[in-house]
């Protein structure tokens, strides 16, 4: 149980996935002790093969996709994997070979529990063999009755849970159409990220809310030097990103969320603004998922009117996670 | 600090390591992979230049007499602080003109296929054949299966080569590391 244990946790260190304090505990671990070095190197070996080879599941695929072929140093460990399994074709058709055979003196194994079930009823009445036989027909027959009945009302829960996450759906969506503030939440045109989660509370979903302002147009990229921040509740159901323009007159916009490292967490593209006499404004409602402890760089484009795509602003986003707020580290 | 002085500095390092100047050098060879997977596994960019200084700003305090009793623990820290001072770097950010190729490290697409698939695939089944013969079916034994089949075979593959399953690990890590090297070079060789 340990063992596995470990091997998640290793594997979600691979991907990025651990906070500050986990990443730190699990480097002191294998700096020290070359077994946890080389245990981490193997697991990761294993997992870029699974990658390469379609043995990965769906969300730990998606996980591998979007947190570990971000950084070119290991794609190209992918890319020699993929290589790897053309030059080597692992496939699945050699028999388990067999253990060497035990070199010490002969030991007579010990019979299994089922052996000496079947030779304790060899020795009884053919009446009692048939008795035994009866009595154990009817008690399989019960447990299967009652794992049966208990599968039905597992479904039976789960369809009544789907109805109402229908209706919660339904509910918001109403809502939000007869809300006419003045922001508009920005669509995406082409590419639909999957719904968040619904909301704990779907009359008051949770929100944490950072916003940008750029006040005047330059003729220069902003990049702002000092970081906002954003603290993300755990019962957070959106983070909701706002950011107050000039009138650019821009035809689409877009938004990119990246790591210090250049890893991008979450990126939107072709998004129209809101634009009113005195300014523009974009919204966008990221899933909390994307974000954990740390820093983050977020960029923000636009189509100018002769079509072509240039850099508006760069701002730095500090995010703490949790119920309570951790402290960075200091430089 | 220049060459000769940095060579004095490796010395005084490699004396630390160990009287047997062969054992030194296999500990700091170990020594430098972890750093290089830290670094590679913390996302940075360019981890064998950041390894590189780990072990010169080490290898200086050494050489100014300091003591260091744990030189993992303290090489481990050591590196922590030059990854977080280059995770500072990219926030030391300043104005720059709107079409300027300066600044933040573009994040690369994907890329769908690999432009070197061919010849990477080359590459690899030359330097495979460069190998003892049994490379490919140890390598392909290791990693065919999945789950708990995947265990069974290589615990016993592990007993009938009569080493532990972790040392069977090692080996294939060790394995699958000089095959790269070797790809890498004979790349190089034919994209020049």
């Amino acid at each position: 149980m340990e063992t596995r244990i470990n091997s998640e946790k290793m594997i979600r260190y691979l991907l990025g996935e651990l906070t500050t304090e986990e990443q730190v505990e699990m480097e002191t671990e294998y700096f020290s002790d070359p077994e946890k070095f080389n245990l981490l190197q193997t697991i990761e070996n294993d997992l870029i093969e699974g990658y390469v080879s379609g043995k990965l599941a769906n969300g730990m695929r998606a996980r591998f996709e979007a947190r570990y072929m971000s950084i070119p140093a290991r794609r190209e460990q992918v890319q020699f994997f993929q290589s790897l399994v053309k030059a080597v074709p692992l496939v699945n058709d050699q028999p388990v070979p067999a253990r060497a055979p035990n070199k010490s003196q002969i030991v007579k194994s010990n019979p299994s529990w089922w052996q000496s079930l079947a030779a304790s009823f060899s020795g009884l009445k053919l009446s009692h063999r048939l008795s035994y036989a009866a009595a154990v027909l009817i008690i399989i027959g019960g447990v299967s009755w009652q794992l049966t009945v208990m599968m039905r009302q597992r479904e039976q829960a789960a369809d009544a849970e789907r109805n109402r996450i229908a209706q919660l759906k339904l509910e918001e969506e109403r809502k939000a159409k007869q809300d006419s503030g003045k922001t508009q939440i920005a669509e995406d045109n082409g590419k639909i990220d999957p719904e968040p989660p619904p909301p704990s509370n779907p009359t008051n979903p949770v929100v944490a809310t950072v916003s940008f302002t750029l006040p005047e147009v330059r003729s220069v990229k902003i990049v702002e030097s000092t970081s906002r921040k954003l603290h993300i509740k755990p019962e957070t159901d959106v983070v909701r990103i706002i950011f107050n323009l000039p009138v650019l007159g821009y035809s689409r916009y877009g938004v990119s969320i990246q790591t210090p490292s250049g890893q991008e967490a979450w990126k939107r593209s072709e998004v129209k603004s809101n634009s009113g006499k005195r300014g523009e404004t974009l919204v966008f409602n990221v899933p909390p998922k994307h974000f954990s402890d740390g820093n983050y760089i977020v960029v923000v484009n636009g189509n100018n009117p002769s079509g072509k795509r240039s850099e508006i602003g760069t701002f730095l986003l500090d995010v703490t996670t949790g119920p309570r707020t951790l402290s960075v580290p200091s430089r | 600090m220049n060459i000769q002085n940095k060579t004095d500095v490796l010395e005084t390092f490699f004396d630390f390591l160990g009287p047997d100047r062969n054992q030194a050098g296999e500990k700091y060879e170990a020594l430098r992979q972890i750093l290089m997977k830290f670094f590679e596994w913390r996302g940075a960019l360019s981890p064998d230049h950041l390894t590189d200084l780990t072990i010169d700003r080490v290898a200086a305090k050494l050489a100014q007499g300091e003591e260091i009793r744990n030189i993992h623990g303290y090489c481990q820290k050591v590196a922590y602080y030059i990854y977080l001072e280059w995770v500072n770097r990219h926030h030391d950010l300043k104005h720059e003109p709107l079409d300027g190729e300066n600044g933040l490290p573009s994040v690369q697409p994907i890329p769908d296929q690999d432009p070197l698939e061919d010849t990477r695939l080359d590459c690899q089944m030359r330097c495979l054949q460069q190998l003892p013969g049994d490379t490919r079916d140890l390598i392909q034994e290791y990693f065919v299966g999945e789950g708990r089949e995947r265990i069974n075979r290589r615990e016993a593959l592990a007993e009938r080569l009569g080493i532990s399953r972790s040392a069977l690990g090692n080996r294939i890590t060790r394995l699958l590391s000089k095959l790269r090297e070797c790809v890498e070079k004979c790349l190089k060789r034919k994209q020049n």
